[in-house]
């Protein structure tokens, strides 16, 4: 304010036009400003797209638990079947058929609604099957669903740190590679099933 | 900022390390007993079906050699007191599970019980749906029957290059739960409560960390960290037991190879085997009297491969005073509760009798394995043998995924306080420590 008075003091004329060029300069320019800032929000950023995300949370089976009612199970050594009868689950292992606890079986098949491929490697046509240890695969789940195509999945070797497994995804013969937690909830049926057959 | 950061994240592992027990250690390696083998990539069929699948993988490819010892069913038994023995049969029948929280209580009036001595569920019956939990609580209780303890010891993170960082830090930890007998005193209600303090390296030296297990069935951990440079104590979030510690491969969680509360996860009881376990030993090591309530013990050193002149396998294999043994274990798995926690389903394999998490394997939210801790312990006890402590004495957590790891742990003396002083865990010591 001291300095406003000052000038002041000196009086009007020569002194006062270049400060009001530089004000109009300035103006000039926040108007400029604010016109580009106007533009990029408007027009140039709705064309940027977002970029996409690293995982899709893509699951490795695309259907609902409800939608299947019997699932055939082969690892290593052991086969045996998993039929739905109501709500609840049986178990079928050579002659035999018993219930086994269906929150066991449910969360089965949750797990595959919810895993995701970590690496989508190719269609089996063109990939080479043996180097992924799906020539023949090592394992083989069998989903049947109440309506529509079985889906199943072979499964192969896993990746070299062992971190993840690779599986063929039949129809279609895709080949992804997944989280090895899917060895474990195949073992965790399997599982199962000895304990039944060790009775 | 970053160095804070850092120093938080060194007292959450010591916290969290501390909680479940501490215990003490062995009288310089026994000498191995008749039948001992050799076990490396020579021979590494032997050990098919006995070690997780990313370790046997190490074992084929010259990673680890370990030495594999028998033992007498009967005296490994005795590792833990009769007295242990005798209070698990006498809890036949007393206890039942919540079935939402997988908490503890008491049959006769459902309330949570203050003092459980010896194995809550001593028979398992792995069709009970409610198995896992069991075994969990076994586990859980057996870590707290060394009462207090304490020990000083080291993070190593390591690579294939060497070690690449060294922290420096003691803990104390004071049980209540699973105590051998109960405490006069536990005005907080606590399940079990520790104070770690950091001393190297400079950037983490004097960071003093308290954590406090509460005896609930709902309840986070509260843990306070002291700050030098900021001289003050803070509140942290205990929902970080699954971060890595210091950028090291290892997490809070690995000290027993599961350092939380039982209610943090749901159980699973998957499947069970036969495995060989890590241990020092294989007998208990023997308790000297160091004053009233006080005892020590000597622990020889777990030798680390980068350690090690002419070592051929991982840098951070152990080459010296560790031996495997076969147990038969329950495998079980565990899966957080928190949406923070980073681990997805962790698959423990647990003795049967012992109640020791030998090995974990974790995956990661999206189903990828990524990482293996193999749990060593030692038993030890007092002269007269009525009063024992299940102590773990190192965790090698190997992130295969990375082709790292760090060792945490590998203490060559650590003590037995049955009768620790309440005001060591508070934060009035908390602050006080670094002054």
């Amino acid at each position: 304010m001291t300095v406003h008075a000052s000038h002041g003091s000196r009086g009007h004329g020569s002194t006062d036009a270049p400060f009001a060029s530089r004000r109009w300069l300035l103006l000039g320019m926040a108007v400029l400003a604010a016109a580009l800032g106007a533009f990029v929000f408007a027009v140039a950023l709705p064309r940027i797209e977002a970029p996409k995300r690293q995982t899709e949370a893509r699951p490795l089976i695309d259907f609902p638990p409800s939608d299947f009612d019997a699932i055939d199970v082969e690892r290593g050594r052991k086969e045996f079947r998993l039929v739905r009868s109501g709500s609840a689950w049986d178990i079928q292992e050579a002659d035999r058929t018993e219930p086994v606890p269906d929150d066991r079986v449910e969360e089965f098949l949750a797990s595959f609604a919810e895993l995701p491929p970590l690496a989508e490697i190719g269609s089996s046509a063109e990939v080479p099957l043996a180097d992924f240890g799906l020539a023949p695969a090592r394992d083989l789940v069998t989903l049947h669903r109440t309506e529509g195509e079985q889906i199943q999945l072979r499964i192969g070797g896993r990746n070299p740190p062992l971190t993840g497994v690779y599986v063929e995804i039949m129809p279609g013969g895709q080949v992804v590679l997944v989280g090895a937690v899917l060895l474990l909830e195949i073992d965790k049926l399997a599982a199962l099933a000895s304990h039944e057959a060790s009775e | 900022m970053h160095v804070r950061r850092s120093f938080v994240r060194t007292a959450l592992v010591v916290a969290a390390l501390a909680l479940p027990t501490l215990s003490v250690g062995a009288e310089g390696g026994a000498p191995l007993p008749e039948g001992a083998w050799k076990l490396n990539k020579d021979n590494w069929q032997k050990a098919e079906g006995l070690l997780p699948d990313p370790v046997l993988k190490r074992v084929k490819a010259g990673d680890y050699t370990f030495t594999v010892v028998p033992v007498d069913e009967q005296k490994f038994k005795e590792n833990y007191t009769s007295a242990y023995w005798a209070a698990s049969e006498a809890n036949e029948g007393k206890y039942e599970l919540d079935a939402e929280t997988c908490g503890l209580k008491l049959k006769e009036n459902g309330e949570l019980p203050d003092h459980v001595f010896g194995q809550p569920f001593p028979r398992i019956d792995p069709k009970d749906p409610q198995a896992a939990c069991k075994v969990a609580w076994n586990f859980y209780l057996a870590n707290q029957i060394g009462e207090g303890q304490g020990a000083t010891f080291t993070l190593n993170g390591i690579d294939r290059n060497g070690e690449f960082r060294r922290i420096k830090l003691w803990l104390h930890a004071q049980s209540y739960m699973g105590r051998t007998e109960k405490a006069e005193e536990n005005p907080e209600n606590l399940r079990g409560t520790t104070m770690s303090h950091a001393m190297e390296p400079a950037d983490a030296e004097g960071v003093n960390i308290l954590a406090q297990q509460l005896n609930d069935w709902d309840s986070q951990d509260n843990i306070w960290a002291y700050l030098p440079q900021m001289r003050r104590a803070r509140r942290v979030n205990a929902a970080t037991r699954s971060d890595p510690i210091a950028g090291l491969d290892i997490f809070s969680d690995d000290l027993n190879c599961y350092a939380g509360k039982v209610e943090y996860y749901k159980w699973k009881l998957v499947g069970e085997q036969k495995i060989l376990g890590a241990i020092v030993g294989p007998y208990a090591l023997e308790q000297e009297k160091a004053g009233d309530t006080k005892y020590e013990v000597n622990i020889p050193y777990l030798r680390g491969g980068y350690e090690t002149p002419g070592n051929e396998g991982a840098p951070w294999q152990i080459t010296d005073n560790l031996v495997l043994v076969e147990r038969p274990v329950w495998v079980v798995e565990g899966e957080s509760t928190d949406p923070y926690y980073n681990f997805g389903k962790v698959v423990m394999y647990i003795d049967k009798e012992m109640s020791r998490i030998y090995w974990k394997n974790v995956h990661n939210r999206a189903g990828e394995y990524f990482y293996t801790a193999m749990c060593s312990y030692h038993w030890s006890k007092s002269g007269d043998g009525s009063f024992g402590a299940a102590t773990p004495n190192m965790v090698m957590g190997v992130n295969d995924k990375t082709d790292r790891a760090a060792l945490g742990g590998r203490y060559q003396g650590q003590f037995i306080e049955r009768n620790f002083d309440p005001g060591h865990f508070s934060l009035r010591a908390l602050s006080r420590l670094s002054d």
